[in-house]
């Protein structure tokens, strides 16, 4: 390959290191809101959106829709990786481990690391695939669950 | 809806599919939800001639979404999802506005069963097909079930 790689030293240094959101409160708002788009335009999981019921279940009162992660860590401080801007940014994958539920009210920390970044020559062009992780702690110090994801850049 | 238990699922069972209507509606009721304001998922003139994508597409959280949907719906309130996978492999095209007919369908089926330190679980490959039946995000889920014994 004549063409240099897109992943320097400088990009390389991204790799691994933590950065740690502010604590964010989980509002009853965003978490009805997320539950109504992901079943629209059928009526939501009532377990997100009405207390009468969800107190008579397991979990004791309103819980967030368990894919309520998309939402979190977007106040964390961003990890500056040196690249180009890319023509195209795609979410590549998810992947949540839940270990607790998530509630109205909850602060939660979420503390972000980038695992690894490849570079693929793809059909288009050179693709950057940046693979990252999340985890979320509430204010009780517990981990809810974390975020494996993998992030495409297209140039 | 009954509850599912983990003495009543085999290797193999499928999951009852969950098929959804995808507009733009449903694109920008979710973007509002998730704070996902993304061109690619809102503007077909970008889609196409920035991004050189054939149209808007249908954005890989939102899919997401559905397959936890079909997971939830089918291992009941007593069930607890574990484990959720999903990789976008293809793109899923919104079909036309006020349109009631599925764009795409959530799949899947039980892989293993098996008890690990008490709990009853499950693994399962989970899949978005659209409808000419291209599978554009596979994954896999771990849930854990009440059992009856």
């Amino acid at each position: 390959m004549a063409q240099e790689s897109l992943i320097t030293d400088e990009v390389r240094a991204a790799i691994g290191v933590e950065t740690v959101s502010p604590p964010e409160l989980v509002e009853m708002k965003a978490i009805k809101d997320y539950a109504r788009a992901i079943n629209w335009p059928d009526p939501p999981n009532p377990l997100h959106v009405d207390e009468e019921y969800a107190k008579k279940t397991r979990f004791g009162g309103i819980i967030a829709p368990w894919c309520f992660y998309t939402t979190l860590g977007r106040s964390a401080p961003r990890q500056r990786v040196p690249l180009p801007p890319a023509r195209v940014g795609m979410n590549g994958g998810n992947d949540y481990e839940y270990f607790l539920p998530i509630r109205p009210g909850d602060m939660i920390t979420t503390t972000s690391k980038i695992v690894d970044i490849v570079e693929r020559e793809g059909r288009a062009g050179k693709l950057i695939i940046t693979t990252s992780e999340r985890t979320f702690t509430n204010q009780n110090g517990e981990v809810v669950g974390i975020a494996h994801g993998t992030g495409l850049s297209q140039y | 809806m009954a509850q599912l238990f983990w003495d009543d699922v085999e290797i193999g069972m499928e999951i009852p599919p969950y098929k959804k209507a995808v507009t733009l509606m449903e694109l920008n009721r979710y973007a509002g939800a998730n704070e996902e304001y993304v061109l690619i998922h809102m503007d077909r003139d970008y889609s196409q001639k920035v991004a050189r994508l054939p149209d808007v597409i249908v954005m890989g959280n939102l899919k997401y979404a559905y397959l936890s949907n079909m997971m939830i719906n089918w291992i009941g309130e007593e069930g607890t999802l574990k484990r959720l996978s999903a990789q976008y492999r293809g793109m899923d095209i919104p079909g036309p506005a006020l349109s009631t007919e599925p764009t795409m369908i959530c799949k899947g089926k039980v892989t293993n069963k098996y008890i690990q330190d008490g709990d009853h679980c499950i693994e399962c490959e989970v899949w978005t097909e659209t409808n000419e039946g291209q599978v554009t995000t596979p994954g896999s889920a771990i849930a854990i079930l009440p059992a009856r014994s």
